[in-house]
């Protein structure tokens, strides 16, 4: 048994490598059960962003599983996997990639102090290392760039949309129910890079999958209940359309106050509605808006607060590291307007 | 030679408290947490195997809040297991008292002193090679709360480790506690290597300075010291299966929280449970306690004794694979 972190598809979903359709959508419906946020089973084991975690890689499990082709590719891959030894488990990687991982983990140390050099599962299967602004080598998802796989079995797409440039457009990067990272640019050729699994050797915290500080990756949105036409549904909408509808980001300097109102202003130059940002990350919508107008005698433990606040700064692509101390300290000088929200 | 041997195992069997004899399967009950039900449970269960006609001793291994003859509806008796832990008794089997159910004994729970919550290492290890060689079939501990290493003791060296969980998040949470510390346990036993015990050590302290919290990190972080001693590792984390009781059940949500614990369990823990069946929760389970009866005995029919029953089968056709697997445990 491996930790939750090291499965493959088939083993998150506890199936055999020849289980049939029928058998993973009884064993997701299963999985999605047990690990839904209100279920009791997984209290006290596991914390709330590796809950949100583990029920991501469900998802994207049986996306892929359910799907023919992407499964095939799957398979493909990971048989190609088994006969790869990497040297100690040690990955092929660029160094902006190994860059950002420092990154992140100084950023995780706190939550997650033990992870520094945690043997690598040979995960990734990089011929050509990626080009270093490709998304790919934070996703901890399949993602297959180059194949054009879009057959999604259960839900319709909103839109083929136009192949978009890369520019920080809407950021659905912790998006757990969709989200096939496509490059910018459809290339040719074989899929070389294929990322199985978790690119990164430690996809524990939620900003594990922040984008890179650089351009994000804009993403095809899929989801379960987007109707079958051309135009994304309203709740789409803002994610989907041009950026210039949207405010502008807010500047973070040295001196910028970092407060409920600025994540607020994030949030809103990013196209997002706390109804959205609550769906991806199972955080009450309750709670998000009063970490918002700091409400903090109506929020919960600061353990809690914490977790919050590092998986909406993943959503909204800021700086854990800068944000989730600032605000905390904020909140324990107790400023905010209490009770008034 | 095989005849041979089948004939002194008889004769040993015969010659009644014969030093070495250790047939009786011994089953632990506990979970963690109290007030879950483990000694109605373990006293019930009890029953079960005493009216399939096995020979059958319960221990109240609940030093310190020993309760079992409640359970059963009789007297505190004079003797108890603390005349054996203070050694005014030689014999444990002389501390076993009838229930006034064919078949089954009890040993009542040390009360009278403060200290038998945390007997010497010493004692355990006289009271543990005792219960092994009762003159029964079935010996079920019910086992006290907590993560003392005696609990945790006497679940590793019992055949089977019965978990009980009730569909609160109390429970749970103490008993994913208990799971996580008893293996914790189980590595530290077999283990003899300085820096390894170090690591399991670290591991026992709630909030270690190595992050270790599940017993994949240990895996990982030895493994990474000693491959093969973490493939060892793997392989005991994988043949640790304690069984796994859902009790009080009130809704068919609650019903559901076996599969779903379970789940949650192998894949956070790396343990993989064994669930039994779960146990609805009924008026008549504590209204037999209070007009001091054994509900199993009474009501043969509501749905707590049907389930009951089931859980008790499902144990038999444990015990029947350990007969055939042979029994490992931790011998202490």
């Amino acid at each position: 048994m491996k930790d939750f972190r090291e499965q493959n598809y088939y083993e998150l979903l506890e199936v055999t490598v020849h289980a049939s359709q029928q058998e993973i959508e009884d064993s997701y419906r299963q999985a999605r059960r047990a690990f839904a946020s209100d279920s009791v089973a997984t209290y006290a084991l596991f914390s709330p962003e590796e809950l949100v975690l583990l029920r991501r890689r469900i998802e994207e499990a049986y996306r892929v599983l359910t799907d023919a082709e992407r499964r095939r590719l799957y398979d493909r891959e990971l048989s190609r996997l088994d006969s790869t030894q990497w040297p100690d488990g040690e990955t092929p990687a660029d160094t902006k990639q190994q860059e950002q991982r420092a990154d992140e983990q100084r950023q995780q140390q706190e939550q997650e102090p033990d992870n520094e050099d945690q043997p690598r599962l040979p995960l990734v299967e990089s011929k050509p290392p990626p080009p270093a602004d490709e998304v790919a080598e934070v996703d901890p998802v399949v993602t297959e760039p180059a194949e054009p796989v879009e057959s999604e079995p259960v839900e319709s797409e909103p839109v083929e949309s136009e192949p978009v440039e890369s520019e920080p457009v809407e950021s659905e990067s912790a998006e757990p129910e969709s989200a096939e990272p496509k490059s910018g640019e459809p290339k040719s050729g074989e899929p070389e890079t294929v990322v199985l699994e978790s690119t990164k050797p430690e996809p524990v915290g939620p900003e594990s999958v922040a984008p890179p500080a650089g351009p994000a990756l804009p993403r095809v949105e899929k989801t379960e209940s987007g109707p079958a036409t051309d135009a994304p549904s309203a709740g789409e909408a803002a994610s989907t359309r041009q950026e210039e509808q949207l405010p502008p980001l807010p500047r973070i300097d040295d001196d910028t106050p970092i407060d409920g109102e600025l994540l607020r202003r994030v949030r809103l130059a990013r196209g997002l509605e706390l109804e959205r940002i609550a769906e991806i990350t199972k955080i009450s919508i309750y709670y998000l808006r009063n970490l918002e107008i700091e409400d903090f005698t109506n929020l919960p433990a600061r353990v809690y607060v914490r977790g919050y606040l590092k998986q909406l700064c993943s959503i909204l692509e800021l700086d854990a590291s800068r944000i989730v101390d600032a605000y905390l300290a904020r909140l324990d000088a107790g400023g905010g307007r209490e009770g008034e929200g | 030679m095989n005849e041979g041997e089948g004939s002194s195992a008889e004769r040993r069997r015969q010659r009644g408290s014969g030093q070495r004899s250790e047939r009786a399967t011994m089953i632990a009950v506990g979970g963690g947490k109290g007030g879950i039900g483990k000694s109605l449970l373990t006293a019930n269960l009890g029953v079960c195997f005493a009216r399939s006609g096995k020979r059958v001793v319960l221990v109240d291994a609940d030093l310190g809040g020993a309760n079992l003859h409640t359970c059963l509806g009789i007297d505190l008796p004079a003797a108890s297991l603390s005349d054996f832990v203070q050694r005014r008794v030689a014999n444990l089997e002389d501390v076993v008292v009838d229930s006034g159910i064919d078949g089954l004994g009890l040993i009542s729970g040390a009360q009278d002193f403060l200290g038998s919550a945390n007997i010497k290492y010493t004692q355990k290890l006289r009271t543990l090679r005792q219960i092994r060689r009762l003159q029964a079939d079935v010996i079920l501990l019910d086992l006290g709360s907590g993560t003392s290493f005696n609990v945790l003791d006497f679940f590793l060296s019992s055949h089977l480790g019965i978990v009980i969980i009730v569909p609160e998040p109390t429970s749970l949470e103490n008993s994913y506690r208990f799971l996580r510390s008893a293996f914790y346990r189980l590595l530290h036993h077999r283990e003899s290597a300085r820096p390894f015990l170090e690591i399991i050590e670290q591991a026992m302290l709630p909030n270690n300075d190595k992050a270790i919290r599940t017993p994949h990190d240990i895996i990982r972080l030895v493994g990474r010291m000693d491959p093969e001693r973490g493939d060892r590792y793997r392989a005991w984390l994988s043949s640790f299966r304690p069984l796994l009781v859902v009790n009080q059940v009130r809704s068919p949500e609650d019903a559901e929280l076996g599969p779903a614990v379970l789940l949650a369990c192998r894949k956070y823990l790396g343990i993989e449970l064994d669930l039994l069946g779960h146990i609805d929760y009924g008026d008549n389970v504590w209204q037999a306690v209070r007009t001091r009866t054994v509900l199993m005995m009474q009501d043969v029919e509501s749905p707590v004794t049907q389930r009951i029953w089931h859980v008790a089968r499902q144990i038999e056709k444990r015990m029947e694979s350990l007969e055939v697997a042979g029994r490992e445990r931790l011998k202490l």
